[in-house]
């Protein structure tokens, strides 16, 4: 099931009688559902950004989680997955490679979501539940997909026309080769350190920008790329407003993150970089 | 003049009413000029009521309905 067919799916479940009559009777558990006659209106909140509603976005997602977890229905993990679907899209457009078809990582994202709701924990995790759970979900999903790429790696090829060309260098006591630069960024799951340092220093920039940060910085995709990739239906003109606004908004969180990350600058480097770890510093003294 | 209760039931009433349809207009992907387009005609009707010179900036596109959400939990003191 698609990410498209989940929205479809969301819109009938938030609609329906039934939902808005378990809707009431759940307000009167919940002070923060208390303040919404609608699931849409809770809606609208959880998909504010702003700092202003950051207090009523996490009491909202951790009432949801709770009715969810204690009395599971539909309801909630629709509404879960509407506020979330944003968050869920960009992950799943992170993913790139044959391991799994589309509408099975599609799947993947909604159903390891759903898993980390379940087993969230609430009482160990009292607050930024809604970084958490983007998070939580991230690490599920890349660890599932290297999971199912190491599989792949593993089964012994039929013919021996499939078997990869002769490579001295991979033999055990040869010498390693030389690094080299690549071209293409890391994939998504050599990333996760960076992302978690972001996310946990500077969650408070929002996901998008962080998000461009990640994608264009980090994994080196271009931007003229992403906005390709991400707009696809916009005409060149709009995508090219669209690729000079991104453009000016990550120099904006560029300038900010520098600002945040001031105190892992190394202080022996003369471009103020960070400190080289162990691996790298032998690298470096290779002249890598 | 409508009370002040009345006004401010009427206020609660106009903010349940934008956050309802921000969460229309987010599940259904509407097309930012609808949502610009609502949040001026609500905003002028709301603005008429309270009898208040609007002093916020206007969203555009479709951060128009949280611009206007804003203003009335600036007004309500809510923010």
């Amino acid at each position: 099931m698609g990410l498209q067919h989940v929205r479809r799916a969301l819109k009938t479940e938030l609609r329906a009688e039934t939902s808005m009559k378990l809707f009431d009777e759940t307000k009167k558990r919940h002070p923060a559902l208390a303040e919404h006659e609608t699931p849409l209106s809770v809606l609208a909140v959880l998909g504010d950004e702003s700092a202003r509603r950051w207090a009523e976005r996490e009491a909202l997602t951790r009432a949801l989680v709770t009715e969810e977890q204690e009395r599971p229905h539909s309801l909630w993990a629709a509404l879960l997955l509407a506020a979330y679907y944003p968050m869920l899209s960009r992950l799943r457009h992170r993913i790139y490679g044959n391991d799994l078809d589309p509408e099975d990582l599609d799947q993947l994202v909604v159903s390891t979501f759903l898993e980390v709701v379940r087993a969230f924990p609430l009482a160990d995790q009292r607050d930024r539940t809604a970084m958490h759970l983007r998070q939580m979900t991230q690490r599920r999903v890349f660890r599932h997909i290297r999971e199912e790429h190491a599989a792949r790696i593993l089964i012994a090829p039929d013919d021996v026309s499939d078997l990869p060309p002769f490579a001295p260098d991979a033999w055990p006591g040869a010498p390693k080769p030389r690094r080299r630069r690549h071209k293409a960024g890391p994939g998504p799951v050599d990333c996760r350190d960076v992302v978690e340092l972001l996310t946990a220093r500077a969650a408070h920039l929002g996901q998008d920008q962080l998000d461009l940060v990640v994608t264009t910085m980090v994994r080196g995709e271009r931007l003229r790329v992403y906005v390709e990739r991400t707009f696809p239906d916009s005409d060149p003109d709009e995508r090219d407003r669209i690729y000079q606004r991104l453009k000016r908004q990550r120099s904006r969180t560029i300038a900010r993150l520098r600002g945040l990350l001031a105190d892992l600058r190394c202080p022996r480097s003369a471009t103020g970089g960070l400190c080289p770890s162990g691996p790298e510093k032998e690298e470096a003294s290779d002249g890598q | 003049m409508a009370s002040d209760e009345t006004r401010r039931a009427l206020g609660r009433a106009f903010r349940e009413l934008t956050l309802n349809l921000i969460g229309l207009f987010e599940l259904y992907e509407a097309d930012p000029e609808l949502v610009e387009g609502a949040a001026e005609a609500l905003g002028k009707v709301y603005r008429a009521h309270l009898q208040q010179r609007p002093t916020a900036p206007r969203g555009r596109g479709r951060q128009a309905m949280d611009a206007l959400l804003d203003e009335m939990d600036a007004a309500t003191g809510a923010a």
